[in-house]
This record gives C-alpha cells, structure tokens and sequence, in this order.
C-alpha cells in the first residue's frame, strides 16, 4: 500500500529559475475561477424586464447577498458588496469542491493566507479612506498612548486566525476523508469485496456531509461575515 | 436596519473569540523563542512576549464583545 500524502500534489513545473511548481491548489483554482467566470457570463446575458428562468435565479443569488453585506455593513458601505460576494461564493465553491474527490484549494494556507491578507489590506485600506492617516493612526493610541505596541500586534493576529481556522477546518476535512477511504477500502479487501466497495462507496457521504458541506459553507460564510464586521469596525 | 442580519453576526464573532484570544499568545512564544535564540537571552524576550500575548488576547476579545455598546450609550 502507498503511503498517503496529505500535501497538494505538483501538477507541473514552469520552466524559470529552476522550475516553478505549479500545484493542485493552483490548478484547482483555475477550475474554480473558469466555471465562476463562466456561470456569470450565463447568468447575466439577455436580461429581461420580467426575470424568468435563469435570470430569477442570478437575482436571487445576487439580492440575497447583497442585502446580507447591507444588513452587517449598513447602507452607506453597500459599495463593498460585489467584494463580500465574490469572496463568499469564491471561498464556497472552493470549500465545496471536495464533493468532486478534488482537493478544495482552501486546504492550502497560501490561498487563505492570501485571502486574509487581502482582507488585513481591505479593512486598513478602508480605515484610512474613512478617517485620513492621522485620524485612523490615533486610534492606535486608544485607550493608552502605550497601548500602540499591543493594539498593532491585536491587528496582526486578525489575518493569521482567519486564514488558519479556514485552513485547519478544511484540511481537517480532507485528512479525516483521505484516511476513511483508505481505511475502508482496506476493509472492503479485506472481507473480500474488492470488487463491489461497499464501504467506501456509503461511510464517507456521512464524512463528505459534515466535513465539505457543512462545515465549507459554514466557513466561507463565516470567512465574508468577519471580513464585513471587521471592514465595518474599522470605519465606524 | 441590523436587527435580522445580528444573529448571524454575532454567530460569527462568537466562533471568533476563541481563536482571536489563542492565536496571539501563540504568536508570543514562537516569537519570544526566536528572538531569545537570536540574542541568547532565555528567557526573558519568551516569557516578556507571552504576557504580551495575553494581554493582546485579551483585548481582541474585549474590541469583538463590545463592539456594540459604544453605539447604544451613544443614542
């Protein structure tokens, strides 16, 4: 039996400075990227006055979580909401695409590292653009002009706890997942049915269940819920 | 305006707390450990930083749970 590695496989090398390695998470994203581009190029054609089909799908998708970034962000912030979308259904179908026997890119902590980096950017960037360079950097001195030390380090933990619950919760899944389907396809062996998997064919829908669709879409929506509260914290 | 979307919101700081309080104190002994071997101080920069840590924990979770309350004295 092959040992089981639980990193993302190198699907190829580009070939500067000695071989780039192009991994799963990266192609996986590619796929995720063309079928995201891909639905919402179909989606949004030929609009209508009177939404049927398609479209009332594309309206409802769209309105829902548009006023869900209004409801958490207020009115005045409903700029950021095609981001808080994009992020939210980029993190859901990446968490989600488990389902296929693919690995979620999400299990790699450069995606969520660079997803929360870019949320560090967009709550700061926001702070400043809210309050002007002095006004927001004087919040760092509240409540004690010695507080600064420890209210920076506070802002640093944000990205680094998004991105690592994101990560651990979603490679929790797929090394809890990986070490079912070899376990029990060993069973399955082992009393015989090597042809007929009977039980790796109905043990991990429960595993698939929790770990990819609950816990994904609980994640990704949490992901984008924390990123609006923490936008909207920082220039309130 | 905020009524119906706070539930969810505050489902999602809620979860938060936890790893917001852990994740600096964590940052403070890796931190302190590298800066002691750096300097060959043990173990003053680790245990100067883990105090650090805590109390950065303790902060971040006291900005999460009192996020709303500034606005309500406020009105």
């Amino acid at each position: 039996m092959q040992p089981i590695a639980f990193g993302p496989r190198i699907i190829f090398e580009l070939p500067f400075f000695d071989g780039i390695p192009v991994t799963e998470t990266v192609v996986n994203t590619w796929l995720i990227m063309i079928v995201l581009v891909v639905l919402s190029i179909l989606g949004t054609k030929n609009f209508e006055k009177v939404p049927k089909g398609k479209q009332n799908v594309t309206e409802i998708v769209v309105d829902s979580l548009n006023k869900l970034t209004i409801q958490t962000m207020g009115e005045d912030k409903k700029a950021y909401a095609p981001y808080m979308n994009t992020l939210f259904l980029l993190l859901l179908f990446m968490n989600l695409l488990g389902l296929l026997g693919l690995r979620p890119p999400t299990a790699d902590l450069n995606t969520t590292m660079g997803m929360a980096i870019m949320t560090f950017l967009l709550i700061h960037g926001s702070g400043i653009w809210r309050k002007g360079v002095g006004g927001y950097f004087k919040g760092f001195a509240e409540p004690f002009i010695f507080m600064i030390p420890l209210n920076i380090m506070g802002e640093l933990a944000t990205p680094i706890s998004l991105s690592f619950r994101l990560f651990g919760n979603i490679v929790g899944g797929v090394i809890v997942i990986a070490l079912s389907y070899g376990g029990l396809t060993v069973l399955s062996e082992m009393i015989g049915l090597s042809a007929f998997p009977i039980f790796q064919g109905a043990i991990p829908v429960v595993l698939h269940a929790y770990f990819d669709i609950f816990a994904g879409v609980l994640q990704s929506f949490i992901f984008a819920m924390l990123t609006m509260v923490f936008v909207a914290l920082a220039m309130e | 305006m905020r009524k119906t979307g706070s539930a969810l919101e505050n489902l999602a700081l809620v979860s938060y707390i936890g790893i917001a309080m852990i994740v600096p104190i964590i940052a403070g002994v890796f931190g302190g450990r590298w800066l002691d071997e750096r300097f060959d101080t043990q173990p003053i920069f680790l245990f100067v930083l883990i105090f650090a840590g805590i109390i950065v924990g303790f902060r971040n979770v006291f900005a999460i749970t009192t996020r709303n309350i500034p606005p309500r004295k406020r009105r």
